[in-house]
């Protein structure tokens, strides 16, 4: 078992940052968009806890409502929200005189010289200026958390309102896109559990806030945006954590660092890209990884439809009775490197035996127009269901989502049955983009558009089945 | 020894064996010519045939020429190592030749800050490519069998690789390799007929100040 540097404090602490005693907001003004955003933010959940405003100019201007200094608050200083930059906000850390629950240094914060002296000098106030664990601290660049769970949203990031609860934790290094996520999230009906804003990370980083949400009981899954993935270390805890609870991660990376630039003159330094370390790493540990914020989303979805069954295998077979959806899905895959493998002889000669006769090639499965009898589309697709060498089924919807018939919806509702039946996952792919997304959906399995989303959820889901097939051998 | 950028050095051939004679893989039978003046009797004595000569202490061997595979015979492998001094200089080896089909990499290389150790596994040969996954250290065999699936088939194979990288690992933590920053074994490849794991090639990179 590998040893975690995380603690327990450190973790209950992170837990606290979502459900604050109080608010500080140091350097808020009325007349400033991110200091609204934030405190209209945290208002809005009907936040029942103190609210400190900080501002020692509106303060000596005689402006009610306003601290000189942090020194004037009375009782808890709750979750302290620094709206300074540069030394000016360091300064104001450093004035903190009782442990807080924790720091979000906003946006900017640092964006000047010295930046990372400062932010050095922060990391040494979180871990020493305090007896017990080291102080959370967001930031700099962080637009602040929330949770529907406590029902506090401290965050100016663009998240929908109201936020559909539910139990997906969100981590991002982009306070932006930590908005833009969950917005994307709540429109596919994907309910939030949590979001934390991350920024540069240099203090609490983007994997010890995701360790934090996979030890909270509401999230059932966490997803994460990740723009410094070079602490490989705490990237294997993060895997280890999630397969002691039992949690997926799903993992998008973006703006890659030089981690394996040293030794390039041998052929493993030269290929050690940060994109290969990362992708080995989290396969090593069951971390799942896709490519970007948008297949981050589709790789949630396709989970939480499936109901974060497992799946049996990781191998795919590919299904379709109308045009060649079937064969567009297997060249995406293919692209990719995923291979379809054939199914044993046992269901190569049961699929013959129902009508197939004219298909060559029996994964993909094209079974042609022709098959419209339910009873034959349920025998076929049963026959793979028990073939024992797959895991990941997809469907193909040849006449797109939604289903143009009673006809098509039936064949839809066989497969889905089936799926759920056999407790194992299954896609229902339209190989154009049409229709909404998350407009039309089927119990008990994912839908999706075009053969790029088909493909990257038939990846996440393969994926997911290599990580517990791991978490089950080890 | 060659002098690359910065720190590093690099070992190959009989430099490199005292940092690799700890790994679970197989050597092919070799003889390295360093005198001009013995040619004859090294490769009249060389017991295995058809046998590869290279040019050692070179990068990109196979782009330049400097590898020349099946020579059939002690006569022919005198040609042909005089060639290669010609061409080439110094040193020259003579290698038995393994047969196989499919080129693996694997490797070690240590990293800042911490020091930690990552292990590279996968497609090798000249066409070493995406195909390659880094594992971190501590490594465990059943992580190394499910991802080898993906490289090779056959348990046994499977087996094999895992060993051979589990004990790379080893010795570059605690073993003989520990002063070496990165090793390549480019390529391994699995004899035809014995079906034993060779490594062709090895390159072991350490600082300058702690080369023998």
């Amino acid at each position: 078992m590998l040893e975690m540097t995380m603690t327990l404090e450190e973790i209950a602490g992170l837990h606290r940052v979502l459900d604050p005693p109080a608010a500080t907001i140091i350097g808020f003004s009325p007349d400033s968009r991110p200091s609204l955003g934030i405190l209209e933010g945290i208002q809005r959940g009907g936040y029942k806890g103190p609210i400190h405003l900080v501002n020692v100019r509106r303060h000596q201007a005689g402006e009610s409502g306003y601290l000189e200094s942090v020194r004037d608050i009375d009782g808890d200083f709750g979750l302290v929200y620094v709206l300074l930059s540069g030394q000016a906000a360091l300064d104001a850390v450093l004035s903190i005189q009782s442990r807080p629950v924790g720091v979000v240094i906003y946006g900017g914060g640092f964006a000047d010289s010295g930046a990372i002296a400062l932010e050095e000098r922060l990391s040494d106030w979180a871990s020493t200026r305090f007896p017990g664990p080291r102080v959370p601290v967001l930031g700099p660049q962080s637009m602040g958390v929330f949770s529907s769970t406590s029902g506090f949203f401290g965050t100016n990031s663009p998240i929908p309102e109201p936020i559909l609860p539910g139990g997906v934790g969100l981590v991002s290094q982009s306070g932006g896109l930590m908005g833009t996520l969950a917005r994307a999230l709540t429109t596919r009906r994907i309910g939030l559990e949590s979001g934390i804003a991350v920024g540069n990370g240099r203090t609490t980083s983007v994997f010890e806030s995701i360790i934090a949400l996979l030890y909270r009981d509401s999230v059932n899954l966490v997803i994460g945006y990740v723009e410094d993935a070079s602490n490989l270390e705490l990237l294997s805890q993060v895997g280890e954590v999630s397969r002691q609870r039992g949690k997926p991660v799903l993992l998008a990376a973006g703006g890659a660092s030089e981690v394996g630039a040293a030794a390039a003159s041998s052929h493993t330094g030269a290929l050690a890209t940060p994109e290969r370390l990362l992708r080995g790493v989290s396969r090593q540990f069951g971390v799942l990884l896709v490519r970007s914020p948008e297949e981050l989303i589709w790789g949630a979805e396709a989970l939480l439809d499936n109901d974060l069954r497992n799946p049996r295998s990781p191998r795919l077979a590919v299904i379709g009775f109308t045009g060649g959806g079937a064969i567009a899905v297997a060249d995406e895959l293919s692209r990719d490197g995923t291979d379809l493998k054939p199914p044993s002889s046992a269901t190569t000669r049961m699929v013959l035996s129902l009508g197939a006769e004219h298909s060559s090639v029996l994964n993909p499965f094209d079974g042609g127009a022709s098959a419209t009898n339910p009873s034959t589309v349920k025998a076929i697709i049963d026959a793979y269901l028990t073939d024992g060498l797959y895991g990941v089924y997809i469907y193909i919807a040849g006449a797109g989502l939604p289903p143009p018939s009673e006809n098509h919806r039936r064949q839809l509702e066989i497969f889905a049955g089936s799926i759920r039946e056999a407790g194992t996952v299954g896609i229902v792919a339209s190989v154009a983009p049409d229709g909404q997304s998350g407009a039309w959906s089927i119990d008990g399995v994912t839908t999706a558009r075009g053969s790029h989303e088909s493909a990257v959820k038939a990846r996440v889901l393969r994926d997911w089945a290599n990580t517990t097939i791991r978490w089950r051998d080890s | 020894m060659k002098q690359t950028e910065g720190v590093a050095a690099v070992l190959t051939g009989r430099d490199a064996e005292p940092y690799l004679r700890t790994l679970c893989v197989n050597w092919p039978h070799r003889a390295v010519v360093v005198d001009g003046s013995h040619v004859s009797d090294i490769c009249r004595s060389f017991p295995c045939f058809p046998a590869v000569v290279k040019a050692e202490g070179m990068s990109h061997r196979n782009q330049s020429g400097a590898v020349w595979t099946n020579i059939s015979s002690y006569e022919e492998a005198e040609v042909v190592v005089m060639g290669f001094i010609t061409h080439f200089g110094l040193p020259v080896s003579i290698s038995e030749q393994i047969p196989h089909s499919e080129e693996f990499i694997l490797g070690g290389q240590r990293r800042t800050p911490k020091d930690q150790l990552l292990c590279l596994f996968g497609r090798g040969g000249v066409t070493v490519d995406d195909q390659v996954t880094y594992f971190l250290s501590p490594l465990q065999e059943s992580q190394l069998l499910a991802e080898l699936r993906d490289y090779v088939d056959g348990a046994n194979y499977q087996k094999d690789l895992s060993s051979a990288v589990l004990s790379l690992e080893a010795s570059m933590k605690s073993g003989p390799a520990q002063a070496a920053e990165a090793i390549d074994l480019n390529p391994v490849v699995f004899h035809s007929l014995s079906h034993q794991l060779f490594a062709l090639d090895a390159k072991v990179f350490i600082r300058s100040d702690l080369a023998p």
